[in-house]
């Protein structure tokens, strides 16, 4: 076990550049998610790690020592490939005894270990089988066997549960974060889907387009995203993003657009007039379980729009809401809106402390003071 | 609004990296050895080159060199005469005319060039149609055909010639062109069916069901497909030309005088009084000239004709 | 744990369909074959039946004079014959060492060309031997082996390997000079078949191996030389059937000689038919051919079906 550092790392093929400067610290034994939407570089970021990708510029440490010039046998690190690459002629048992017989291991060695993961996988009476009697799912377990025999200094997934069916899935999160705590190897998760991320990672950075987003916690990530971009792509339903411009007025500033006015709190009021805001143009995220419905105007609902669509997820219920020509998803108790109620006007309120502030431009968050949005995030 | 900050990303399954894929070699970290291994690799690859160039260089030379003292080879181990003797000469024309003037070598050109192509052009048309059948039809009796077509190309073209030869005198077909595109169309045929079964076994069903869904006819959804399977026919039409070009025994046995093509003609000047190796490697390099340049100016079609009946996607 | 995943009970049971509308197979598709097959059977069933009526004849030289019937004549003459039965040797020596050659080296070839920067530029080189008529190429490399002018032979003579005498004038190098011109044309042809293997091998399963530790010579003989087993086969096969089929190499190095050495079957075969015109004679021996073919020929569709059919799995989960 180790930790991993990239210092200023670059990816560079030949025209494009899938990773940019990439500065990243993953401490011994933790499970940290690389997240972000396809062609990100995270993948490149993995297969950096692995030395199956060269690296062009920067340096990649582990426990300490620069990895860069190692072939990837020589790496001691594990991985695990979204399309399982396990190999078709040998036999799940020989599958799974491979990386133990290149490191020379005695027979009663290797017999112990496979044992030991197929167990905890419970894939004890699939050993004789080969790949192709196998089915999605349980090939997915003998790709995670073939790293847990080992004891390496660090663990690679790439997407590995991606292509199972969405039950099958939610299993084995639960199990996948489970062996890494019991084990506590160092791993590195790559996912596109949030979920995932949110679900199972110590820590979770988040690219797009080969830049590093954000790096924290799952509920730093989702409490206090750096950037609207990273707000809207952590959290499901994604988090609503309304435009609209200031106002200052006797009762403290406001954020004013067709069908809305919202208070800012006092307590962000700070941030939000230190920021260099042109023709006072400004976004606000709200989160929606952040809002509230009613059908009757009042002073707890100040937004009015239009029913757009509902859709029920049965225990609650997700409602499209038109305000002006922007649209605002609502998360409420189920039957709080009928599909007949379709282009009816509702009025939705919202918790003032939920409110995220970002900067039209940008797109980076307003915090409550300047001198914080600069130490969270890094520039687009 | 400022769009590319707030759409949220399309999601895809597969984080598909930009740049070099395909060969897994092509970015992995190599170890302190592999400068050394490549240049030991470059060196095999450059002898094996050599290997193969060396007879087309003493071919193309012996063509262009004068009948005479120039065919001498110099004295063992003279290594240096050797190069002299192999570099230096003063290049002639005198067998090309010879082969063109006394010896019909346009006639034998023309008639390689009608057998070859007729029989390519049968061997897709008939080819083509029946490939799609096989690749699409259901029917029973449809592998025992498959094997049965397959196996007339397997067959030794010695072993067929006995009785070809035999039909062939009966009809009246020896020595005469169309006796050779037919007798071409052996091997030809079963060829063009196999490797196109297997580029319309590619193109998914899907597609024409898809046209058919749309208010095709079948045979207009069949229409439709074809530009797919463009690449297949145009390694099929390549390779039934190279097959039907470079064929001896036929030729030899059923072509006669009259359908006589350039390996034969070739081959028979051999047979005359004496041998004159500069006029035989002209001969050569006439029959061997059209297809390199085929080789290489459709290297891609070539390779895939080639290799196609052993690998399937 | 496994309480909670055990598949759902079928809930409806529908029993069985009647099943009484017929599905029509893709019959319509037939006539598109007719053609092919008529051509085909023309060409093959047709000459196979005269094939096989002539090797119970004596058959007449002159056009429309009569055959002779002469019962299983040919055949006892031909079983009989100790040249037919060397042919064989020949034919199969000759094939088992050229293959041997030609996969060992193409797969070598193949290996190091993917990996080479130059791989476009010499598989254009190495195409060329393909692309010569082998009647041209038998020619070709007399010439090189000529004991007056030829080059490969002075090369030989200077650096001492070959002493007295021409190489395809002696019985011990004929065959194996003929092996020679084989192994320059097709080797080629190996390392193409194999080369497109190469590129199909799986990339995550290469990867895989490299991650649990595997070298390069490790990682060829453990995910590469699985997956390009059926190439391989195929590759061998047919090179196998072409060494049976066409004898243009020999025909023009050596016409069979020197003291019969090179007569391999198939030539010894073309010689009876087409230089005896023994038309009778030589379809018992072109039968057994065929013969020895076809099977070889089911070999190789074999390979294919099994690849093609390599199914899918169960669906169950543990």
């Amino acid at each position: 076990m180790a930790s991993l550092t990239f210092n200023s790392v670059w990816k560079r093929y030949d025209q494009v550049e899938a990773v940019k400067n990439l500065d990243l610290e993953i401490q011994d034994g933790e499970f940290l998610c690389l997240l972000g939407p396809s062609g990100c570089g995270k993948s490149s970021s993995l297969r950096m790690i692995a030395g199956l990708e060269f690296i062009s510029a920067g340096d990649i440490l582990l426990g300490g020592e620069r990895i860069n010039d190692l072939e990837p046998r020589h790496r001691d690190i594990a991985m695990v490939f979204e399309s399982y690459a396990l190999y078709p002629q040998k036999s799940v048992y020989e599958n799974l005894a491979n990386p133990l017989r290149l490191r020379k291991l005695g027979k009663d060695e290797i017999d112990r270990r496979v044992k030991e993961a197929a167990t905890t996988l419970e894939i004890e009476r699939l050993l004789e089988r080969r790949p192709s009697q196998l089915s999605g799912g349980q090939k997915q377990r003998v790709a995670i066997g073939r790293v847990l025999v080992r004891e390496p200094k660090a663990f690679l997934f790439d997407e590995p549960i991606a292509h199972l069916d969405a039950k099958l899935r939610a299993r084995m999160r639960g199990e996948l974060k489970h062996i890494q705590k019991r084990l506590g190897t160092t791993t590195v998760y790559v996912t596109h889907d949030q979920l995932e991320g949110m679900s199972m990672a110590d820590r979770i950075a988040i690219m797009r387009e080969g830049v590093l987003q954000q790096v924290g916690t799952p509920m730093e990530v989702f409490n206090e995203p750096a950037n609207v971009w990273v707000a809207t792509f952590v959290g499901d339903p994604p988090m609503n993003v309304l435009e609209g411009e200031m106002h200052g007025g006797d009762g403290g500033l406001s954020v004013v657009g067709e069908g809305f006015r919202l208070d800012v709190p006092a307590s962000r009021a700070g941030g939000l007039s230190d920021a260099d805001l042109s023709d006072r143009k400004v976004l606000v995220g709200v989160r929606p379980e952040a809002l509230t419905l009613s059908g009757t105007p009042d002073a707890a609902h100040p937004i009015t729009g239009r029913v757009y669509a509902v859709q029920p997820l049965g225990d609650v219920e997700v409602i499209d809401v038109r305000v002006g020509k922007q649209r605002l998803l609502v998360r409420a108790e189920l039957g709080t809106v009928a599909n007949e109620d379709m282009d009816a006007t509702v009025y939705v309120g919202y918790r003032a402390d939920k409110l995220h502030f970002f900067h039209p431009g940008t797109g980076l968050a307003i915090r409550s003071s300047a001198a914080r949005q600069t130490s969270v995030t890094t520039t687009a | 609004m400022s769009s590319s900050v707030l759409t949220r990303p399309d999601i895809d399954d597969d984080d598909v990296v930009a740049g070099p894929s395909g060969n897994a070699e092509d970015q992995v970290v190599r170890g302190r050895g592999a400068r050394l291994t490549g240049y030991a690799i470059s060196f095999f690859l450059g002898i094996y080159a050599l290997f193969t160039l060396a007879p087309f260089f003493v071919m193309f030379t012996a063509a262009f060199k004068a009948t005479g003292s120039s065919f001498d080879l110099p004295a063992e181990g003279d290594w240096l005469g050797a190069l002299k003797k192999l570099f230096v000469f003063t290049p002639t024309l005198e067998h090309f005319t010879k082969l063109f003037s006394e010896s019909n070598f346009e006639r034998y050109f023309l008639n390689s060039a009608l057998a070859a192509g007729g029989s390519a052009v049968i061997s897709i048309v008939l080819g083509t149609t029946a490939a799609y059948a096989i690749s699409r039809g259901r029917f029973r009796g449809r592998s025992d055909l498959y094997f049965w077509i397959i196996s007339t190309r397997m067959a030794p073209v010695v072993a067929v010639t006995v009785p070809l030869y035999a039909t062939f005198r009966a009809l009246g077909l020896l020595g005469t062109i169309p006796g050779l595109i037919l007798a071409y169309t052996v091997f030809n045929l079963p060829f063009a069916i196999w490797i196109l079964k297997g580029f319309f076994d590619s193109v998914p069903y899907d597609i024409e069901e898809a046209y058919m869904v749309d208010g095709h006819s079948r045979w207009q959804a069949l229409w439709k497909i074809v530009p797919l399977v463009v690449p297949g026919l145009a390694a099929v039409l390549v390779l039934c030309v190279l097959l039907a070009w470079n064929d001896f025994i036929f030729a030899a046995v059923m072509g006669g005088e009259q359908a006589k093509t350039l390996p034969v003609a070739t081959q028979g000047l051999k047979s005359a009084s004496g041998i004159d190796w500069g006029q035989i490697m002209a001969a050569g390099l006439v029959t061997v000239a059209p297809m390199l340049l085929l080789g290489i100016v459709i290297r891609k079609y070539m390779v895939q004709g080639l290799t196609m009946g052993a690998v399937k996607q | 744990m496994a309480l909670l995943d055990r598949a759902s009970p079928d809930v409806h049971d529908v029993g069985n369909p009647p099943l009484a509308n017929r599905q029509q197979p893709r019959r319509y598709l037939i006539p598109l074959i007719l053609p092919a097959v008529a051509v085909l059977a023309l060409l093959s069933i047709y000459p196979l039946a005269w094939l096989i009526y002539m090797s119970f004849h004596q058959v007449a030289l002159a056009p429309g004079a009569p055959d002779t019937f002469v019962g299983t004549a040919n055949w006892t003459r031909m079983f009989g014959n100790p040249q037919y039965w060397e042919g064989w040797r020949l034919l199969a020596l000759y094939s088992g060492v050229s293959m041997v050659l030609e996969v060992g080296l193409g797969t070598l070839l193949a290996v190091l060309l993917n990996r080479s920067k130059h791989e476009k530029l010499l598989i254009t080189v190495f195409l060329m031997p393909m692309m010569v008529a082998p009647v041209v190429a038998g020619l070709l490399w007399q010439y090189l082996y000529n004991g007056t002018f030829g080059w490969y032979f002075w090369v030989l003579r200077s650096l001492g390997l070959l002493d007295g005498g021409t190489i395809l004038g002696s019985s011990d190098h004929a065959l194996w000079a003929i092996v020679l011109v084989d192994v320059w044309e097709w080797t080629p042809l190996v390392a193409l078949i194999v080369l497109s293997g190469l590129k199909l091998v799986p990339k995550d399963q290469m990867e895989a191996s490299w991650m649990d530790g595997a070298g390069p010579v490790r990682s060829f003989f453990q995910v590469a030389l699985p997956s390009i087993k059926a190439s391989l086969i195929i590759a061998v096969l047919l090179r196998f059937m072409d060494n049976i089929r066409i004898i243009d190499h020999f025909i023009a190095l050596t016409g069979g000689g020197p003291a019969n050495s090179t007569k391999v079957l198939p030539l010894y075969l073309y010689e009876q038919s087409f230089s005896f015109f023994e038309l009778g004679y030589g379809s018992s021996i072109a039968l057994t051919l065929l013969l020895v073919t076809i099977i070889v020929g089911k070999l190789v569709v074999g390979v294919f079906e099994t690849r093609e059919a390599k199914g899918p799995m169960s669906e169950e989960e543990v």
